[in-house]
């Protein structure tokens, strides 16, 4: 698993490539907790990278995504393969996250 | 039930219309034309007379016709019930013009009802046939269905016909002018023009004809002197028969169902979004409508017949497959056949047109057969079972004469692209079903990465078995879920063996295991109930586990566990 960032305005693309499982969400946490202590807020997780998530890695992800909310910001989801979102659907976070197949129509909802 | 797919304006069981059934029959029936050339063909070859090709081009629109229509009942035994038009197609030249030379038209026609008794009967054994035919060696025979018919549209498209043997700029122009109305009507057309943009196409190529003086005095005299209304001389050679020519004509009717076979498969995926696999009952229904057809060829006294790839073609271009436009094009060709004016406008097409046509139908086709064979996970034997078909079958094409001197009764599997490939698809296929375990197993040890191990081992053996990805995808997320939970919510401490079983239909995952049984939950825990309660974590593994398979059962015991996926393939 392997994470790229880039700030644009007052929000952080990170862009997510590999797998998202209970080996590397820990990984995931240490990146991306440490960004939110640091001021970050607002996130825009880029998925298209993604090959597999599993339900440990989703806990981490909604845990992410609570401290981001505490804080006043927002997590939203970019470019989400089609298997990904049934995995995501199936465990009701489709529900949780705006998801959006555009950059910047994602970044205009900021 | 099948569901029907986005792209198309007019499905299966759809009514587009008195109007619009009767202008989409005469656009079919303009790509059905270009193999009148055949009785033509066979009448050179035999020294027969311009007026006996025309009488066997008016009994091709007869039978085909009624054959047509036939293809196209969806109730019965007989026939698909697809969009699927017959015509006097390649599958039955060779033979036929070794019965031709030998004992004249009588010959031919005794033996293509001879050839259509032999399609009825292999129609029977069909059903039972699935193993033969899984998605690779289908998606060979329908990619090769279009490429067979590539030289013959390209030698048209450069203006190559009995009268030039070069290729001509004006036909190039022609017919470049043809294909290019053709794909502006199908890309940026909206509604009818979309679904007439073949039969538009022919227009403007007709137009541009004229420009050009390709449309003469000389090409409209065969449609004057043409009688307005002529009964079709049924039967009026006879039949006979040879027994040395069983074979040429049994293989011919072989690559006629294999071929029938090719683009039923496609006429199935493009009327259904979920397609999966090729429904074999159904294709039975079709070989046996071909079957009868051929019959029915013979004792009227016309050429053997065979599905035609390019009107497949023509309808996933068009959006259009009711099998209303089957029915149309049948009466129509019927009726054809009964007003020979009328009839001669379609043996009229200039050269360059025809070729257009075709180009246009077979792209279609030939993507048709691309996604069939990508449809499945491919390892290296798969690769071999279509490289190796493709090749040879092309072999034909790129060295013609390389297999001149092949015995006469197997030539008819020589001289056809289509018939070369299908036999090495299916023979190659069985081969290499030796060694391939229908069931295996993995054991995972106490801290072993679960991803590092399950997805390798169900992505070989997904590509062995030539399983659906998606399917193999949810039994890995699974069997991934299953054993992350196992090993965070401490569920054992003993090694997990999986084994997995396959067959076309279904792929089962048995689960065993020392330790607490897993709860396999009808419900998910919410997002509060995930981020405070430490048990919610096992319970939407045990959720998840149970969604991604199609079915869930647990055997608890003492000590011992299994838990058993299945998921539908």
């Amino acid at each position: 698993m392997k994470i790229w960032s880039k700030r644009q305005k007052d929000v952080m693309i990170l862009a997510v490539q590999g797998r998202l499982d209970a080996a590397t969400a820990p990984l995931f946490e240490e990146q991306v907790l440490p960004m939110i202590s640091a001021g970050d807020k607002n996130f825009l997780l880029d998925l298209a990278g993604l090959d597999y998530i599993s339900s440990a890695a989703l806990r981490r992800l909604l845990l992410f995504t609570k401290r981001a909310e505490d804080q006043g910001g927002r997590v939203v989801l970019l470019s989400v393969q089609s298997h990904i979102l049934e995995i995501l659907d199936m465990a009701g976070f489709t529900q949780l996250f705006d998801i959006f197949a555009d950059q910047e129509e994602a970044l205009r909802s900021f | 039930m099948p569901r029907k797919p986005s792209n198309l304006l007019y499905g299966v069981d759809e009514n587009p219309g008195a109007i619009a059934l009767i202008l989409m029959g005469l656009q079919h029936i303009s790509l059905m034309s270009i193999a009148f050339i055949f009785p033509v063909i066979i009448i050179e070859a035999i020294g027969g007379k311009l007026e006996q090709a025309e009488g066997l081009i008016r009994m091709a629109m007869l039978a085909t016709g009624i054959g047509t229509i036939l293809q196209a009942v969806n109730r019965g035994p007989v026939g698909s019930g697809y969009l699927c038009p017959l015509l006097n197609g390649p599958a039955f030249l060779s033979a036929s013009l070794m019965a031709g030379k030998m004992g004249g038209l009588s010959l031919i026609f005794g033996m293509t009802a001879v050839a259509g008794v032999c399609e009825v009967f292999f129609s029977r054994l069909l059903s039972r046939m699935r193993a033969v035919f899984p998605a690779e060696v289908t998606g060979t025979i329908v990619t090769m269905v279009g490429i067979e018919v590539v030289p013959l549209a390209v030698r048209k498209f450069v203006g190559i016909d009995p009268t030039h043997s070069m290729p001509d700029a004006t036909a190039v122009l022609i017919a470049m002018i043809t294909l290019g109305a053709m794909a502006c009507f199908n890309v940026w057309g909206r509604g009818k023009l979309r679904l007439y943009s073949a039969l538009l196409g022919m227009v403007v190529g007709y137009g541009a004809s004229a420009a050009a003086g390709l449309l003469n005095r000389d090409t409209f005299r065969v449609m004057m002197e043409a009688p307005f209304f002529a009964l079709p001389a049924v039967g009026d050679y006879g039949v006979s028969f040879q027994w040395i020519l069983l074979v040429p004509f049994l293989v011919a009717a072989l690559s006629s169902a294999l071929k029938t076979m090719g683009d039923l498969t496609t006429c199935q995926k493009i009327n259904d979004a979920q397609w999966k696999r090729p429904d074999m009952v159904n294709i039975s229904g079709g070989v046996l409508a071909c079957g009868i057809s051929n019959i029915l060829s013979g004792m009227l006294g016309a050429l053997g017949q065979s599905v035609s790839s390019s009107n497949i073609g023509l309808s996933i271009a068009t959006g259009a497959t009711s099998r209303r436009i089957a029915y149309s094009t049948g009466i129509i060709l019927v009726l054809l056949a009964f007003f020979p004016k009328f009839a001669s406008i379609f043996v009229i097409m200039p050269t360059p047109i025809m070729g257009a046509s075709l180009i246009f139908a077979v792209s279609f086709m030939i993507l048709a057969g691309l996604q069939i064979i990508m449809s499945r996970m491919i390892d290296a034997r798969k690769t071999f079972v279509i490289g190796i078909s493709i090749i040879f079958g092309l072999s034909i094409e790129f060295a013609p004469g390389l297999y001149r001197d092949v015995h006469p009764w197997i030539k008819p599997i020589f001289s056809s692209s289509l018939s070369l490939a299908t036999i090495c698809a299916v023979v190659l296929n069985l081969i290499f079903r030796i060694g391939i375990a229908k069931t295996t197993s993995l054991v995972l040890t106490p801290g072993e990465h679960p991803s590092e191990a399950i997805d390798p081992f169900m992505e070989e053996q997904g590509r062995a078995w030539g399983a659906r990805s998606e399917v193999i995808y949810k039994a890995k997320a699974a069997m991934i879920e299953f054993y992350e939970a196992a090993a965070e919510c401490a569920l054992t401490r003993k090694p997990v063996t999986m084994t997995v079983r396959f067959d076309e239909f279904n792929l089962d995952v048995d689960i065993a295991y020392e330790g607490k049984p897993i709860e396999l939950s009808a419900s998910r825990p919410d997002s509060r109930e995930l981020l405070e309660d430490p048990d919610a974590s096992l319970r939407l593994a045990g959720y998840m586990i149970r969604s991604l398979a199609d079915q869930t059962s647990m055997e608890t015991g003492a000590d011992r566990n299994r838990v058993h996926l299945h998921f539908n393939h």
